[in-house]
């Protein structure tokens, strides 16, 4: 248990008690008393203190005082208690984002991401104790605690790869604005910054592709955009539990969209694919359902997964409930859910759609579009941009609270300050009734009775 | 000593302007109380003239000549006639006045002053002669005329308590008590043993010790370093005083205290202490009430 102090200005008041003692010593000098009883005294000298001995101790009223100024001394210092033994949580949040994927600079064979972490390492190398942890939390990835110095493994830095939505792998930065949280990035964010630290790695503008698809690819470099005629092969993985399972109305929209983009319907995994739609094995039914969306409508069975998705990648990466059936009792059943490369069908059937064929088409479609992973080495124009220099700013209160005590200890602080002030007042009554009661023990004492000796009175 | 000599706190005597009234007040308060008294046949030491008061038991060794023989012979038991004293009985007053009466405040001195005036009064109203001896070395002060107050206490108000001679100088003097029939020693006693006080006792003679001690002396106030210094000059001592040291002090005067109490008693003197800011008015009625 170490100890802090609210008012550290006030670190010389404990210095109070002992020039008071020590004042007391040498002003007050014992009383002389002028008495017939010496020879008394004198006897009793031998049992008791006496010279330099006597003139060694104080008399309980100064002790009293001097206690009383301890104790106001503490109430103004505002004593606090620091959990020092237990060891502090540091909490680095990294930013996923592509662009960390790219080099410092053109050429460069580091990475933004590792620059800004060898930055925080090093702030933290000076800054943490050897036994304090640090808290390794980014976007999709599962909270890591390791030991200072230990780094998260590379699978789990590893930036975002989908160069089409690169915020994905932002954090939110305004959740981790806390003492004792650094924050791990290329460029400051727009987020306010209170007490976090920031690790601000840079970074040159690096040129290349900002859109694919099968035909065509967007290139920005020198400032400028230009599209050059670059075939590539994308694929469309179909994921089935068994074969047949996708519903035909389904499967003939697929077919005729992969057509005109220009991708691969595939069932089999392959590099280059870019969206799975998996169509799971389905348990229990919730029998035969309206289904409608952008203007068409149509009628389905629905079911829930027979085996349950893994519950940290569910956390991770959610999907979005993209079609949802409704029961005749008003009751709702997810049909199908999407995410980013992976669209999920927990249709067991589903009819032709009704009205305009048209509407179901687009309706689909733009699904299949939003949920699309970016062509490998495309980046967002945004991500390429230069993140200008590097940048360290730990913050003034950038240590965690347990480092400054404002765990437990502090919330109890001005109860403290109160306890202590009041031990002074009780201190200084008790001093100066005490020193009362020695005034009074001489006269409210009965002495001894007079008259102990009577002459028999005559009968 | 490196302080030099301490100053006493009360080295004299100053009568209050009252003092007389109330001194006077007193001794009509007494009267009227012995009167009340008479009635029930008991004796009282403050009788006036050679009236008869009533009896009480013969004690062994008292004069035969004040057996009354018609009692024993009617009741079997041998009684005692008491008459009031004579108008020509004589008190002496020894006071002490050495340098620690001038301890305390209100000083010892003060008070043995006003209780020998108070005392010299009472004699007066008695019919008595007075004779004030000071331990100092001064000439006896006789007093048989109320007219003789005003120097009796203009020579109390001269007394300085101060020098080594205290009661115990007295002693040497005793053989001048003569005929006395009621001495009073009034002082700390502190100077004096026990049995060379109890030597002045006579069968026909009263004694009074009236021991008179600072509050500070008898019950010692627990606070600490303390330098005592002995108020004749006998030396110093610095002493812690806690409550133990308080208690130790207390246990050896009490120890000289009760061997005042049994040697007194031994005599049939009267013996008792006082703290020096008792009023003068209530150590006079205590001789009065309980003196035989």
């Amino acid at each position: 248990m170490s100890l802090d102090c609210a008012r550290p200005g006030a670190l010389w008041a404990l210095l109070l008690p002992f020039v008071f003692l020590a004042l007391v010593r040498l002003v007050a000098r014992p009383p002389e008393r002028a008495t017939g009883t010496l020879e008394l005294w004198q006897e009793l000298a031998p049992e008791r203190p006496s010279g330099a001995r006597a003139r060694g101790r104080f008399p309980p009223w100064a002790l009293l005082t001097a206690l009383a100024l301890l104790c106001a001394a503490l109430a103004w210092l505002g004593p606090r208690g620091a959990r020092a033994a237990a060891p502090r949580a540091w909490t680095c949040v990294v930013d996923r984002s592509p662009s960390m994927g790219l080099p410092l600079a053109p050429g460069a064979g580091t990475t933004r991401l590792a620059a800004a972490l060898a930055s925080a390492e090093a702030w933290l190398a000076e800054n943490a104790a050897s036994d304090e942890r640090v808290r390794w939390l980014a976007p999709e990835r599962a909270p890591l605690e390791l030991a200072r110095g230990t780094r998260p493994p590379g699978d789990w830095l590893e930036p975002e790869t989908d160069g089409a939505e690169p915020e994905r792998g932002e954090p939110v930065w305004e959740r981790h604005d806390r003492p004792g949280t650094l924050w791990l990035t290329d460029r400051a964010p727009r987020a306010e910054r209170m007490h976090a630290g920031l690790f601000a790695s840079g970074g040159a503008a690096v040129p290349g592709p900002i859109a694919a698809d099968a035909r065509e690819t967007v290139v920005w470099e020198d400032g400028a955009l230009r599209t050059e005629a670059r075939p590539r092969s994308f694929a469309v993985l179909v994921r089935e539990a068994a074969p047949g399972r996708l519903p035909p109305v389904l499967e003939r929209m697929l077919t005729a969209w992969c057509a005109a983009r220009g991708f691969e319907l595939v069932r089999s995994p392959r590099a280059d694919v870019r969206l799975v739609i998996e169509v799971p094995a389905l348990a229990g039914s919730a029998g035969e359902l309206a289904l409608a969306r952008d203007g068409w409508q149509a009628t389905g069975t629905v079911a829930r997964r027979a085996a349950a998705p893994d519950p940290a990648e569910a956390a991770l990466r959610p999907h979005e409930d993209w079609l949802v059936g409704r029961a005749p009792g008003g009751s709702e059943h997810a049909a199908v859910r999407a995410r980013r490369g992976h669209v999920e069908v927990l249709l067991g059937a589903l009819s032709e759609p009704a009205g305009d064929p048209a509407l179901f088409a687009l309706s689909w479609a733009r699904l299949l579009e939003r949920s699309l992973l970016c062509a490998p080495g495309v980046l967002a124009l945004e991500e390429r941009l230069a993140a200008g220099e590097a940048l360290v700013a730990p913050g003034e209160d950038a240590a965690p609270e347990a480092a400054r005590g404002r765990d437990a200890g502090s919330d109890l602080g001005p109860y403290l300050d109160a306890g202590l002030a009041l031990a002074a007042g009780l201190a200084v009554a008790v001093a100066w009734l005490g020193a009362r009661a020695t005034d009074r023990r001489a006269g409210g004492r009965p002495p001894v009775e007079p008259w102990r000796s009577r002459r028999r009175r005559n009968q | 000593m490196a302080r030099g000599t301490l100053e006493l706190p009360s080295p004299g005597v100053r009568f209050a302007p009252d003092f007389l009234a109330r001194v006077g007040r007193l001794i009509d308060r007494l009267a009227s109380q012995r009167e009340r008294r008479e009635g029930d046949g008991r004796a009282r030491l403050f009788g006036v003239g050679s009236e008869f008061v009533g009896y009480r038991p013969y004690r062994s060794g008292e004069d035969l000549r004040a057996l009354d023989w018609n009692l024993l012979a009617r009741l079997g038991r041998p009684f005692v006639r008491v008459a009031a004293r004579e108008a020509s009985e004589h008190w002496v007053v020894w006071l002490d006045t050495s340098a620690s009466m001038g301890v305390g405040v209100p000083g010892k001195l003060q008070l043995g002053a006003e209780l020998a005036t108070a005392l010299a009064a009472l004699g007066l109203a008695r019919r008595a002669r007075v004779e004030l001896w000071l331990s100092g070395g001064a000439r006896p002060l006789a007093l048989e005329k109320r007219v003789g107050l005003a120097p009796w206490m203009r020579a109390l108000e001269g007394a300085r308590a101060s020098g080594r001679s205290g009661l115990a100088a007295l002693l040497a003097r005793a053989p001048d008590l003569g005929g006395a029939g009621r001495v009073f020693l009034i002082g700390d006693l502190l100077d004096l043993e026990p049995p060379a006080a109890a030597a002045l006792a006579r069968p026909s003679r009263e004694l009074f010790l009236a021991q008179i001690l600072a509050r500070e002396e008898l019950v010692p106030a627990p606070e600490g370093a303390v330098r005592w210094v002995d108020a004749e000059g006998g030396g110093a001592r610095e002493l812690w005083v806690d409550d133990a040291a308080a208690k130790g002090y207390e246990r050896r005067l009490g120890a000289r205290l009760e061997r005042w109490r049994r040697t007194a008693g031994c005599v049939r003197a009267a013996w008792g202490c006082w703290t020096s800011d008792t009023p003068f008015e209530t150590l006079v009625r205590e001789l009065c009430t309980r003196a035989g």
